[in-house]
């Protein structure tokens, strides 16, 4: 029952006051003369409260209308739901896999949980976002509670430095989008995404009705043709793709990545790329779309470099870590490819792509997560590709997974990835972008070698000893059993993914007319 | 002689200064009467320090030797660097200082408009300030505070 408006926020007010009375019950155990170590009772608290908000998420789900709420700032519609519920499953994986990584590393501070939450708080409200400064301040929001997981090991200079260089970058792209939203208000005059795409979404190149009005000249060539708007929303676009990690904004990945704890890692990994895209796809389908056409040739080259990189880059890794690093920053370029085609099907396959995106990176990383090794683990935390040499003979199921999840990434059937691939190639030549096509699809096939790498090395290297690997509990296992079967189930009957992101698109697209 | 000078002006007022006007909407432009006192006002600040410095430059009379240019240690020679690594204190203060003042900034356009907001115009910056409190227990019982 609807008592106001504003009740549909209720999900992120519930999280807000459960991180501020979980900030308060953290200080006043831990911070006594018994030092007490709450941060596993502090992980298992943040994994009640994300349930507490998946399911006051679920109880609030719009199916096929949508709210402006706190003067139009905030949009409630199906898209942000889902993705919110999706995010905060994926999260909930994450918490219990972390768990013991966190405990073997001794980072014992409670914060580490109540920063997550932090960060979540901000992601949500990127997903529902319809102003560009509530866009501006979510992001900031998680990026600050990123930079300091980043840092949080204080006793390791590679954690400290990565928190360093991913802060200087994070604000600098965060100053880029103040920019860019600064000339935007300054042309139209309004930040809100509705309001914008009242204005701009359809952009005639030729007024005719002004065109008696002659004093106008100026004003029409610089301000609304294109000129200044296009300049803007390029600062606005690069602002984002830094945050993305794509090519040639993604240098500061792959020591971010390699230098954080890899529990963050894993949050970095997975869990912001979905919201970041949403909030592309917000500014650049719904308010801005007309500008599209005039966009569009450079980003596909953008795409391009970013999967050229991705894969050649990640050809003479040594270190598992930056392998997937890598991966993931080709992945981005894959789905640009389909953001930027602009049609209907290219935007069902761009959710299709993050979606699977998300389930195949938390299933990889909870396998990186899972091994340990049994000697010299604390002080070697990033494992080199020679660490997993004959883990078929230890551990044959979990080499057998793991083999799999990383065929699904490169894209080979019959797993899930592949009809993502195909489905990303396909509406790319339905708009005719047929070179970049060839080129991705040549580029797919060179990132393929150093994932079957990883599978040889498994499998069929001849050394005489590998190493010894801890034993692992079932219950953390029926995770990476259960992501297993997801994606070869997927395979045979995709029709799950391709609903969701068929409704979400059809939804987005009919308020947009 | 004035004659002249008045052709001269006509002149110049009608054909060119016509157009630029036209085209650039002089006269009646709020960038123009906005801004233009900024950029003469940063054109002075820029010519203001190049003066200064050139003229000190110019000026001054220099003869450098090795031992005008060391430094100073009331008698005897220096035996280790002067610079030590910075404390971290001092930023922890500063951004502390920051955000409580970002604080007070927004409290005081609050009090002015307070008698015309609603219920929920008080209610929101309670919240805000109660937000802002936990905070600071959190900075208190961590020890964030101590100068030690």
């Amino acid at each position: 029952m609807l008592i106001f408006k504003e009740i549909q926020l209720l999900p992120e007010i519930f999280l807000g006051i459960s991180i501020i009375y979980l900030i308060i019950h953290g200080t006043f155990i831990s911070v006594n003369n018994k030092y007490l170590l709450i941060q596993n009772s502090v992980l298992y608290l943040s994994v009640l409260i994300i349930s507490l908000f998946c399911f006051l998420l679920i109880n609030n789900t719009i199916e096929c209308n949508d709210f402006q709420i706190f003067n139009n700032t905030i949009i409630i519609d199906y898209l942000g739901s889902f993705s919110k519920i999706l995010i905060a499953i994926v999260s909930i994986f994450c918490f219990l896999m972390i768990q013991r990584y966190l405990t073997v590393q001794k980072i014992n501070y409670f914060e580490y949980s109540v920063l997550i939450l932090f960060a979540l708080l901000g992601i949500f409200f990127i997903c529902s976002s319809n102003d560009l400064i509530t866009a501006y301040l979510a992001i900031e929001l998680q990026s600050l509670s990123f930079y300091i997981m980043a840092a949080l090991k204080k006793d390791s200079a590679f954690s400290v430095d990565a928190g360093l260089k991913y802060f200087i970058l994070g604000a600098f792209s965060s100053s880029l989008f103040l920019f860019g939203s600064s000339i935007l208000y300054g042309v139209s005059g309004t930040t809100n995404f509705e309001d914008l795409k009242n204005l701009f979404f359809w952009v005639y190149s030729s007024y005719d009705c002004t065109q008696d009005a002659s004093d106008y000249t100026f004003v029409k060539d610089v301000f609304i043709n294109g000129g200044l708007i296009q300049f803007a929303l390029s600062f606005i676009f690069v602002s984002l793709l830094f945050k993305l990690a794509i090519a040639p904004f993604h240098l500061w990945s792959i020591d971010v990545y390699e230098g954080s704890p890899s529990s963050s890692t894993f949050f970095f990994a997975v869990v912001p790329k979905l919201a970041i895209f949403i909030l592309l796809v917000r500014i650049f389908y719904s308010s801005f779309f007309e500008y599209t056409a005039k966009w569009r040739y450079y980003i596909v080259i953008l795409a391009v470099l970013t999967i050229v990189v991705g894969s050649f880059a990640g050809l003479e890794q040594k270190k598992l870590k930056s392998l997937l690093a890598y991966s993931s920053i080709s992945h981005m370029g894959y789905t640009l490819i389909a953001f930027s085609t602009g049609t209907f099907e290219g935007l069902q396959m761009l959710f299709c792509y993050l979606f699977l995106y998300m389930i195949a990176g938390l299933c990889i990383w909870s396998i990186f997560l899972m091994l340990q090794l049994k000697y010299k683990y604390v002080k070697k935390q990033n494992k080199d590709l020679a660490d997993l040499s004959s883990l078929s003979k230890s551990n044959n199921i979990l080499a057998l997974f793991f083999s799999t999840v990383l065929l699904s990434i490169a894209g080979l059937p019959p797993m899930v990835g592949f009809l993502v691939k195909i489905g990303i190639f396909l509406v790319s030549i339905e708009v005719s972008m047929y070179f970049v096509s060839i080129v991705s699809i040549l580029c797919s096939v060179i990132s393929t070698f150093y994932y079957i790498r990883i599978v040889k090395i498994m499998f069929f290297e001849n050394s005489t000893a590998g190493k010894l690997y801890q034993p692992i509990k079932s219950h953390i296992s029926i995770v990476i059993v259960c992501l297993f079967y997801f994606l070869l189930f997927l395979f045979i009957n995709p029709t799950l993914i391709y609903l969701f992101s068929y409704k979400i698109t059809l939804l987005l697209t009919m308020t947009m007319m | 002689m004035t004659s002249s000078i008045l052709l001269l002006k006509n002149y110049f007022h009608s054909n060119d200064l016509l157009f630029f006007n036209e085209y650039f909407h002089l006269n009646n432009s709020l960038f123009y009467s906005e801004y233009s006192v900024i950029l003469i006002f940063l054109f002075v600040a820029v010519l203001l320090s190049v003066v200064i410095v050139a003229l000190s430059y110019i000026l001054a009379v220099q003869n450098p030797e090795t031992e005008k240019l060391s430094t100073y240690e009331c008698g005897f020679e220096p035996y280790e660097d002067a610079r030590h690594t910075f404390d971290v204190k001092f930023y922890l203060v500063a951004i502390l200082f920051i955000v409580f003042d970002i604080e007070t900034m927004f409290l005081i356009p609050w009090t002015n408009v307070l008698g015309q907001l609603d219920i929920v115009g008080f209610w929101s910056m309670i919240d805000f300030m109660f937000e802002l409190g936990i905070g600071y227990i959190y900075i208190y019982c961590v020890g964030a505070l101590d100068i030690n």
